[in-house]
């Protein structure tokens, strides 16, 4: 296959479903070598489905918040496919759409939020730099626009995905001179979490639809992972520091 | 009355000469430590009240100094992750909440100092940037929430070094020779924080910007200038 990550490797977290899994079967389609990690059996049918497709994939059962999986995740897509061109952390907490006021957040969901979101972020930026600066690679992270215009309902969640973008910016001056790039991704996009909110929350869709001059939201793999796909290849090497929005232009204020 | 809070209290240099600077404009001013318990905060608050009249306005000079300790992300320990990052979060968390308890019955302010590194990134001070922007974004969660109640929440970003060692112009942070290609600031000079900084929060809690909410105000002599 070739579509423009060819003889590349990438490793993407949270890859059991949404865009987690549609990013491993654009990139496989795209021509990478896709290590698929993710804690549950979901990640290891995103593998499978990338084979079914003829793509290549290897799933390795990854919990982001235990750093020995994440540097065993990193360390087994190296030695199975000879190095590592890009980490897309995705994995974010299972509370991410629970709805939670700044008030009701409880220490153990904040505790969730902060270990899967960003202890990750940092498991996987310890794990993978050396291998990422060896090919020039690619390090991005998926956040919200949550994390840029802050939420009412989700505000553990705003902190820590704005949190990433804080993480991205200093990481692309501190990783720069090293040839590796930092890049955030903030996606609006029909997910199970999102799904999960309209069956909450009916009136939420038809009211997203309405403020997002595209008038739809984003497909995972036909609108989101195109723009990492892209993101991890060649033509986006002089890209670092940013948050690429994409949601049909719904957000104009950065 | 204002209670600015910080990690070591009254032995937080921040938070004294932020102090020093808004009792010079005549504000009354409590200084106090904040820890990981909404808890704690909500009884300090509660306390300086009972002592000292009704609070208008908490500040959080500092959620944490490890955070503002130079050192590449990749490179940090498990130990120091959970100082320099989560322990300052999980205190940010803490101060809010404490905070609302207090101010929802009749509204004040919130306000957080960030660096303004933590806007444009910078080498060596990615666990800072990371807290910071974390510390933005639920500032703009808690904007939204609380509105209604009268409470307004903006962050003011300063120069680094005003953070970490102020008396002195302490660190680089992001206004040394370690951030290549810095723009030169607009203005002569550069803000302190009694001088510079200390004006600014006592504007905001004054009443007159009432209208302003969720926002970060740069307050580092027109150095970023970012959006």
């Amino acid at each position: 296959m070739t579509g423009g990550l060819g003889g590349r490797v990438v490793l993407v977290t949270g890859a059991g479903a949404g865009i987690g899994r549609a990013l491993c079967l654009s990139c496989a389609e795209a021509g990478a070598d896709v290590a698929v990690a993710g804690p549950g059996d979901n990640a290891a049918e995103t593998a499978s489905m990338v084979a079914d497709r003829g793509g290549s994939a290897l799933f390795v059962r990854t919990d982001v918040t235990v750093a020995g999986d994440v540097a065993t995740a990193v360390a087994t897509a190296v030695e199975r496919f000879g190095g590592l061109d890009g980490v897309v952390h995705n994995a974010t907490s299972r509370l991410s759409s629970v709805v939670a006021p700044v008030d009701e957040i409880q220490p153990a969901d904040w505790e969730d939020h902060v270990a899967v979101s960003l202890r990750g972020a940092y498991h996987c930026a310890r794990a993978a730099l050396e291998h990422l600066q060896a090919r020039r690679g690619r390090f991005i992270l998926m956040t919200s626009p949550a994390g840029i215009e802050g939420s009412v309902a989700l505000p553990a969640y705003s902190a820590v995905k704005g949190a990433l973008r804080g993480m991205v910016k200093s990481l692309a001056v501190e990783w720069g001179p090293f040839g590796v790039t930092a890049v955030c991704v903030s996606p609006l996009a029909r997910t199970p979490a999102l799904d999960k909110a309209f069956i909450e929350n009916p009136a939420l869709e038809p009211r997203l639809r309405q403020v997002v001059p595209a008038g739809r939201i984003g497909d995972p793999e036909t609108d989101i992972a195109p723009v990492v796909v892209f993101l991890l290849g060649d033509g986006a090497r002089y890209i670092s520091g940013q948050t690429i929005v994409v949601d049909g232009g719904r957000f104009t204020g950065l | 009355m204002i209670v600015v809070l910080a990690e070591g209290a009254g032995g937080d240099e921040t938070a004294r000469l932020l102090g020093s600077g808004l009792r010079e404009l005549g504000e009354d001013v409590v200084l106090g430590a904040v820890g990981t318990s909404a808890d704690e905060v909500t009884d300090l608050l509660a306390g300086a009240e009972i002592e000292r009249g009704p609070l208008r306005a908490v500040v959080l000079a500092s959620a944490g100094t490890a955070a503002t300790a130079k050192g590449e992300l990749a490179g940090l320990d498990p130990d120091q992750w959970l100082e320099r990052v989560e322990l300052p979060l999980q205190r940010t968390l803490a101060c809010f909440q404490g905070t609302h308890r207090r101010l929802a019955a009749g509204g004040g302010c919130l306000i957080v100092l960030v660096p303004t590194l933590a806007l444009v990134g910078s080498s060596g001070y990615t666990p800072w940037a990371t807290v910071a922007e974390g510390q933005r974004s639920l500032a703009k969660a808690a904007a939204r929430a609380w509105g209604h109640e009268g409470i307004t929440v903006n962050c003011v970003a300063v120069p680094g070094a005003l953070l970490t060692s102020p008396a002195s112009g302490g660190e680089p942070g992001d206004d040394g020779p370690d951030r290549l290609g810095q723009p030169s600031p607009a203005l002569e000079g550069s803000p302190d924080l009694g001088g510079g900084v200390a004006p600014v929060v006592a504007s905001l809690v004054s009443g007159r910007w009432s209208g302003v909410t969720g926002a970060t105000i740069a307050v580092d002599a027109g150095v970023w200038m970012t959006p």
